[in-house]
């Protein structure tokens, strides 16, 4: 259960298979499958020189090339490679398809193949982004992509088919043939359940697996039961980095940090290149700072010992160790302008403050303080009109129900200070997104009394560290699936069901995951022998790419029936 | 039933016990509530449940509470509720008394989650699943996980996993799988308890291949049909541009000979017309309004209509070509004339042909590449060799090595030095070649790339290995030779000259043999630091160029040395 290597494992497979020079070709979508698992020094060492897109009409002819295609079978490719094969580049075609073709388009493709260029038809089903070994996406995000439909229960027909598609290639990627489970209250988990359920039984002969001890479980999740973890600030690194900069496909974009030398303006974060992230991914700033400066210290120790060359053996041993020298320098330096980025952040927005007063917010009822020092963090310009907002949301998400909640007049006291009304839109967005209505585990523990004793006790447990107090309800979630004590009530099956505690679980979350719940996901990994989970979502959020969903949905739900207006500005901190 | 509770001795202890419980009275009046309504909810999970004896099933059915006292009579309901909530607080306590540090942490609550999954799912299955293979005990065994050597005893546990049948500590024998009888793993067989080593190496636990699927056979099949057709159809037109091929030749040579240059008179173009149409039938000019491969109306004037001399269709100007007649089929020189086709006919006449001859040609950059495949072919099949050598070398130097092996090795590891040159150098040459495109460029330059990559895996570390061998031919030749000097590199050129000057002239041959080694692997490196200079400039990282620079210069002295060394051996 390693979706890094289930990927890799099929790539490596298909520039294997093809001896000699090779030109690899991709479409839009499977560019970054490949760009997150592969380095292009392990494409060239199996003779893949080139790279490149099938929308690219100006290929030169390069009729001694082999060529690799990997793409998924959308009308767009499927027709771009009709175009191809009419005429092709290349002297032999390999293609792979990321997922299950139609006959009618093999069909065409062999009609158009009048030179019997091709060579190989498959299906590899590497149809997802895979981030960590137990963490992938299918990357479904804005502006290509939109999740709802007419109504914020309904699922747009593509992304269905879309979502769909990627479950069933995690499925068989990692040979897995599961039982469903659903979040009962949720709609969109309900449909995507049966249409997973459906598709495996249609593909019958696909998921002939091995039986085994238990059959693994696909639990699929709906961000509306929690929407509070994708709203908080993060303080482990990579959850960080993307809430702060954005991790987009393992890559970072640095180009709008002050001073920045040319050479780090896009960075790349890989746990296979990059021993120290890997090392630290999970870890909080605290250690994390500590950490790079030892590792700082170990390259300057490094350095000096370069730097007295006295003899010949000093001499042979700097040039053996020079290449792995000279990729220390770089990761060091790269390290460090990421941490030097993130605390200069941090400060710019008092995030120390608001954070405190977040998790404050999504784990403890005291309304009168919690409120006093949201009414001051709103007067204080110090403060982003960003975190403002979501402090609010948090705020009425918790007190929603509560009678002597105050949202309305938070609200005015919103737009007193200046802030913009289709952010204010959000928070009555937010609510009916995902309001008590909408959700069916009590997530904040505050709504029947034995929660509320629960939470009292969670008080007392003596926290470590202020600002990383919450637990994601996933976390909570996962844990009673692997004692067997999910409730069916809560969680049914489609299909067949079980009694039995699960070893292997998939869990896919409908409105995206966030990487504060990958590091749960990982921990619980790490600390619980024979369990295996993998997590993956729609997209992977933080807290701007989150809002900027829900505003862009509710607007069009507004929208629908009346011609378009003017659509809001994008949610999202400046980073100047 | 009611009495007995609102009296409620584990209420009592329940907030004695936590004196710093903060909501004391909320609690207080919703445990009233709770009571009091005839549909109550479990403690545990809120499920609103009908009747106590319900909730009672419930309790031991979903969350294993077992309420040991239970029976349907009153009285006895009384108790075991009381006992319920017992363990109800016991659950929510516990945590708190215990390890209230440890608790906030996930992990240590994913262990104790563990916990008491062993508990339930690991039986004592004794008389289900043989244990003839078990190991025996003894008073001082060790837990067998090689990364444990904790003692077995009561603390620590003591367990035989029940499929390899070793012994191990609690901790390391806890994980729940299914066997059969004979101890084998069977998904139909009993939960049993096993080792970390028996769960992992299950069949297609590890596995990280995943499915795939092949349509070549479907594709084939689909593509076998068309091409027959595109096939015959292709002939066919062939034979139409032969037959055409020889109307030109038998009517035009006569008229070429005799007055070339000058166009043929009507008589011969009505001629030739009604030839051309013998071969296929055109088609009325009057029935076509449009072209039928681009739709673009033709006039009287503008955009007049073109007949295809293969297929008869009428097309416009821009979607027909004039193509050369051949009476063979390879050559281009003799033409005999040219006729109009249609954009379709060329295709299918001409593109398989062109293809053809495209993929037959193979450029300079594909021809140096087979080169350089097949020396790293060479490399490649020559590389573990020498390393078995070194290996067998080192092995060999307690028994006393022979002379053969060591020139065999010494033999090998210059041809595989030879072939590292010649690979680096083909790899230079297609990076110099002259490209005709940016794409051309960026595949000689990767291929270069590549190339370079696999020297510095292969060829960085096989200078690293004639220093052992060079250790060792020191440790034999010179045994009374010690050398403090850590400096392996110095030493040998030291046990160089001393060769020269107090040896016979054989003896000589080898140092001077061992000096021009060295050279080679000087220069080597002096290429390899240029190289990365070079890199580092680019980059601008000064500090490094610095450390270069003084790196080179040094090697440079020492290469001069080692020159004028090889130069004084022969005088």
């Amino acid at each position: 259960m390693d979706v890094v290597k289930a990927v890799q494992n099929y790539i490596n497979k298909m520039v294997n298979e093809v001896p000699g020079m090779k030109v690899l070709l991709l479409d839009a979508e499977t560019t970054p499958i490949i760009s997150n698992v592969m380095t292009q020094s392990s494409l060239l060492s199996h003779e893949t020189y080139l790279v490149d897109r099938i929308d690219n009409r100006n290929r030169d002819r390069m009729r001694h090339l082999k060529c690799i295609c990997f793409l998924r079978p959308t009308t767009d490719s499927i027709q771009l490679l009709v175009e191809e094969l009419r005429d092709p580049c290349y002297g032999d075609y390999h293609l792979y398809f990321s997922n299950t073709i139609k006959k009618s388009s093999i069909e065409r493709l062999a009609e158009v193949d009048e030179q019997e260029v091709v060579r190989e038809v498959q299906e590899y089903f590497a149809d997802y982004c895979a981030i960590n070994p137990d963490f992938y996406s299918l990357n479904l995000s804005l502006p290509q992509h939109h999740l709802y439909g007419d109504s914020k229960h309904i699922w747009d027909g593509k992304a269905l088919q879309r979502v769909v598609e990627g479950v069933l290639a995690v499925l068989l990627s990692l040979k897995k043939k599961p039982l469903i489970r659903y979040e009962r209250i949720s709609k969109m988990a309900e449909k995507l359940a049966q249409e997973v359920l459906y598709q495996i039984q249609e593909e019958g002969p696909l998921f002939d697996f091995r039986r085994t001890d238990t059959p693994p479980i696909l639990l699929i999740l709906d961000r509306r039961n929690d929407p509070v973890t994708p709203l908080l600030s993060q303080w482990t690194y990579q959850a960080m980095v993307h809430e702060l900069l954005g991790i987009h496909n393992g890559r970072v974009d640095l180009s709008d940090v002050p001073d920045i030398r040319p050479e780090l303006k896009e960075i790349v974060l890989s746990r296979d290149q990059d021993p120290f992230y890997k090392k630290n991914m999970y870890l909080n700033i605290g250690d994390l700072g500590a950490n790079i400066k030892s590792y700082v210290e170990e390259y300057q120790s490094k350095t000096k010992l370069s730097m007295n060359i006295e003899s010949i053996s000093d001499m042979k041993r700097f040039v053996e160790e020079y290449p792995e020298f000279r990729k220390l320098s770089g990761n060091v330096s790269k390290h460090v302008a990421l941490a030097s980025e993130l605390s200069r952040l941090y400060e710019k927005e008092n995030l120390l403050e608001v954070s405190e007063l977040e998790q404050s917010l999504a784990c403890y009822e005291q309304h009168s303080s919690d409120l006093k020092s949201l009414q001051k963090l709103i007067e204080s310009p110090k403060i982003s009109e960003e975190s403002k907002i979501r402090l609010v949301i948090l705020y009425s998400l918790r007190y929603e129900k509560s009678p002597n909640n105050v949202i309305t007049s938070l609200i005015d006291q919103l737009h007193k200070n200046g802030v913009s009304e289709h952010k204010i839109s959000l928070i009555g967005s937010m609510i009916q997104y995902s309001g008590t209505e909408q959700r069916q585990d009590d997530l904040f523990s505050n709504e029947s009394i034995f929660s509320k004793g629960k939470s009292a006790f969670k008080g007392l447990k003596g926290v470590e560290n202020v600002y990383t107090q919450h637990s994601p309800h996933l976390a909570q979630t996962l844990e009673l699936l692997i004692k067997g004590k999910l409730k069916e009530a809560s969680y049914p099956f489609v299909g067949s069901s079980t009694k039995d505690r699960p070893q292997d679980i998939i869990v896919f979350m409908v409105g995206g995951v966030t990487y504060e719940e990958a590091r749960h996901v990982a921990q619980i990994n790490a600390s619980t022998p024979g369990v295996r989970i993998v997590l993956g979502g729609t997209t992977v959020h933080n807290s701007d790419s989150f809002l900027n969903e829900i505003q862009d949905a509710f607007y069009r739900f507004q929208q629908s029936g009346s011609p378009a207006g003017t659509r809001p500005p994008k949610f999202g901190r400046s980073r100047r | 039933m009611m009495s007995s509770l609102s009296d409620s001795n584990s209420f009592t202890n329940y907030s004695a016990s936590s004196n710093s419980f903060p909501t004391n009275n909320s609690q207080r009046e919703s445990f009233d509530d709770f009571t009091n309504i005839e549909q109550c909810l479990c403690p545990m999970c809120n499920e609103p449940m009908v009747s106590i004896s319900q909730l009672y099933r419930h309790l031991s059915d979903s969350h294993d509470i077992q309420l040991d006292s239970f029976d349907s009579s009153t009285d006895q309901k009384d108790d075991g509720f009381i006992q319920l909530f017992k363990k109800a607080q016991s659950t929510f306590l516990n945590p708190l008394s215990s390890k209230a540090k440890n608790i906030a942490k996930l992990p240590q609550m994913a262990i104790n989650k563990v916990n008491d999954v062993d508990s339930i799912w690991l039986d004592e299955q004794s008389d289900l699943v043989t244990k003839i293979h078990w190991q025996f005990e003894d008073e001082n065994d060790l837990c067998s996980n090689s990364t444990c050597d904790k003692s077995l005893n009561l603390r620590n546990g003591k367990y035989n996993c029940r499929k390899c049948g070793k012994l191990y500590c609690d901790t390391h024998c806890r994980l729940p799988m299914r066997l059969n009888s004979k101890a084998l793993h069977d998904p139909e067989g009993i939960w049993c308890r096993v080792c970390d080593d028996c769960f992992q190496s299950r069949e297609g636990y590890l596995d990280t291949e995943g499915v795939t699927r092949s349509h070549t056979t479907t594709f084939i099949k689909c593509r076998t049909k068309g091409i027959e057709r595109a096939h015959l159809e292709g002939n066919r037109l062939e034979k139409r541009l032969e037959k055409l091929a020889k109307i030109y030749s038998t009517q035009s040579s006569p008229e070429n000979n005799s007055q070339s240059g000058l166009k043929p008179s009507l008589t011969i173009m009505h001629r030739r017309r009604d030839s051309e149409q013998s071969v296929v039938k055109w088609e009325d000019d009057a029935s076509v309004s449009c072209c039928p491969l681009c739709q673009s109306q033709f006039g009287k004037m503008i955009n007049r209509r073109h007949h295809c001399r293969l297929c008869g269709r009428v097309v416009c100007e821009k979607c027909s070509f004039k193509i050369s007649l051949n009476l063979t089929n390879c050559s281009d020189n003799d033409s005999v004339g040219e006729v109009r086709a249609c954009k379709t006919c060329r295709d299918a006449v001409f593109r398989r042909k062109e293809y053809n001859e495209e993929i037959s040609k193979t450029p300079p950059v594909a021809m140096l590449y087979q080169k350089l495949m097949k020396i790293k072919a060479a490399i490649d099949t020559t590389l573990p060799k020498f390393q078995d050598m070194l290996i067998m070398l080192k092995s060999q130097e307690i028994v006393n090595q022979t002379h053969a092996d060591y020139q065999l090795a010494a033999r090998t590891r210059k041809e595989l030095l030879d072939n590292f040159a010649q690979f680096d150098a083909i790899s230079k040459k297609i990076n110099s070649l002259l490209a005709r495109s940016k794409t051309e460029k960026r595949l000689q330059a990767n291929i270069h790339l590549a190339a370079n990559q696999y020297l510095q895996q292969n060829m960085l570390p096989l200078q690293v290995l004639p220093k052992l061998l060079k250790k060792e031919h020191d440790n034999d030749y010179y045994e009374d030779y010690h050398d403090s000097s850590p400096d392996m590199l110095l030493s040998v050129f030291d046990n160089g000259r001393t060769r020269t000057i107090s040896t016979s002239s054989t003896k000589s041959f080898q140092g001077e043999e061992k000096i021009r080694q060295q050279l080679a692997v000087l220069l080597e490196q002096e290429t390899l630091v240029q190289g990365y200079i070079v890199d580092a400039t680019k980059q601008r990282k000064f500090d490094d160029v610095k450390t270069l620079k003084t790196a080179l210069d040094e090697l440079k002295i020492e290469i001069n040395k080692t020159r004028k060394e090889l130069g004084s051996l022969w005088p």
